[in-house]
């Protein structure tokens, strides 16, 4: 099933009225060594069976009419997916509102697959009073479970601290069910927590911008092969979009990046997120 | 104290509704079920008033006034009584309307309307609290009211994959009215 012209296995973007991530995912997947198609939700669902495995992006499936991703998840393309992924291990990584159609789908925390064990609820105010509740900024992340634990984040070491940035209204992890937490925690399924750039992690909203339940920023299910993340890593994926003024390694890479185009193409951390998922499609296709 | 309730409902066509409602019938299976829904911003207002008279007058003053709740380009407002409340059977045999209030399960209070009302409109004596929701209004397809308020129940809230559309449980409360 490898693609025969490139010879890289092939991942299907999901396309909901209202994606609007679908061309940079694209192209930091494409970095990555993957080969990726934009299919649209209206598609013929049957055409998803020919894929290694799946990427839903960010962007307002259905302009979060009544609440985010719950009216694409009724879709039939997404039943073909959830078909996928849950009968053949294939890998789905989904962002932001990738993540919030993973979630109403019952794929996270997949604990039953298919039922639905948490929420993205509206994040908590802003303090600061600034527009709504909607959060866009850069964040760090911790990649709080063990290394290859989660297909997705399998080219990470464990506690490794990235930045990445976010642009979302509800992204608060949470549920009314506490044993859903301790289950995540016994199973390490929480892959990302909001924390600084030191790896430090609390409650404060300066480090966890939306409220989260325990900071996540993103939970893969128990056979590591659905990872839904809030943050953006399609946004992070080359050098030249990262903030110059970060203070870390990352900033003084952009720095040195300046005046050359060809540095500013190298590979900005989220790239290891489509590295990980180029290695869980090439498990996928054999 | 009077509580009272206004509804506050787009007068052009609320694609929330009409998506909510395409998603419950195409693909839930409701098609010959759901005849009609449709959604309100809901606030329940707890005011000092000295009759119900006056109160339903301050609630109107409200929605008209202030720009908080209504813009008149596009809305259209109803102002009731909690006793008012519109669910129950319709003049069509067989067929039942069911009010679902959908709120934050955190709490309902909208405290910025009332820090709003109270610090910069001038009614800190008039208004004591302001609580918001969504309030969907079902007409469905029943043999009883029971067994509509049970459609209702599945039809709202997001147990699994193929169930429920209005209510995700987990940081959403509902009421059947």
């Amino acid at each position: 099933m490898e693609d025969s012209t490139e010879g890289r296995p092939r991942v299907a973007l999901i396309q909901f009225p209202g994606s609007n991530c679908e061309w940079e995912s694209q192209r930091a997947a494409e970095a990555a060594g993957i080969s990726c198609d934009i299919f649209r939700w209206n598609r013929d669902p049957s055409g998803l069976v020919e894929y290694h495995g799946y990427i839903i992006g960010g962007g307002f499936s259905y302009q979060d009419r009544v609440r985010s991703g719950v009216i694409a998840t009724k879709e039939p393309i997404v039943t073909t997916m959830f078909e996928q992924v849950t009968e053949y291990d294939k890998p789905v990584l989904g962002i932001c509102n990738g993540a919030q159609v993973l979630v109403e789908a019952g794929l996270i925390p997949g604990l039953e697959p298919g039922l639905v064990q948490m929420g993205l609820a509206p994040n908590y105010p802003d303090p600061a009073g600034r527009i709504g509740d909607f959060c866009c900024r850069w964040v760090y992340l911790k990649h709080s479970c063990p290394a290859g634990r989660c297909a997705l984040s399998s080219q990470m070491p464990a506690d490794y601290v990235w930045p990445v940035p976010i642009a979302h209204g509800e992204g608060r992890f949470t549920t009314r069910d506490p044993q859903i937490i301790a289950q995540l925690h016994s199973n390490d399924q929480i892959v990302f927590q909001y924390c600084d750039a030191d790896g430090h992690i609390d409650a404060t909203r300066e480090i966890n911008p939306n409220g989260a339940m325990e900071n996540i920023a993103g939970l893969c299910n128990p056979a590591g092969n659905v990872l839904a993340m809030m943050p953006h890593p399609e946004r992070a994926s080359f050098i030249r979009q990262i903030p110059s003024e970060l203070t870390n390694e990352w900033g003084q890479r952009k720095r040195q990046a300046w005046g050359e185009v060809e540095a500013m193409q190298q590979p900005g951390p989220g790239r290891l997120i489509f590295e990980s998922l180029r290695q869980a499609l090439l498990v996928a296709v054999h | 104290m009077q509580t009272l309730e206004l509804l506050v409902s787009l007068k052009i066509p609320d694609v929330t509704a009409l998506t909510a409602a395409s998603a419950i019938r195409r693909r839930l299976g409701y098609d010959e079920v759901l005849k009609e829904l449709r959604r309100s911003d809901y606030y329940s207002l707890d005011l000092n008033a000295t009759d119900p008279l006056a109160a339903n007058g301050l609630a109107q003053e409200l929605a008209e006034k202030t720009n908080l709740f209504v813009n008149p380009n596009k809305h259209s407002y109803e102002v009731r009584s909690p006793q008012d409340r519109g669910g129950g059977p319709t003049p069509q045999e067989g067929l039942w309307r069911v009010e679902v209030l959908v709120t934050d399960a955190e709490g309902a209070e909208a405290d910025d309307i009332q820090q709003a009302l109270t610090q910069r409109l001038g009614y800190s004596e008039q208004v004591t609290s302001v609580r918001r929701g969504i309030l969907w209004t079902l007409l469905l397809t029943a043999d009883s009211a029971e067994e509509a308020r049970e459609i209702a129940e599945q039809i709202t809230v997001t147990t699994a994959r193929d169930q429920g559309v209005l209510v995700n449980p987990h940081f959403q409360a509902w009421e059947i009215i």
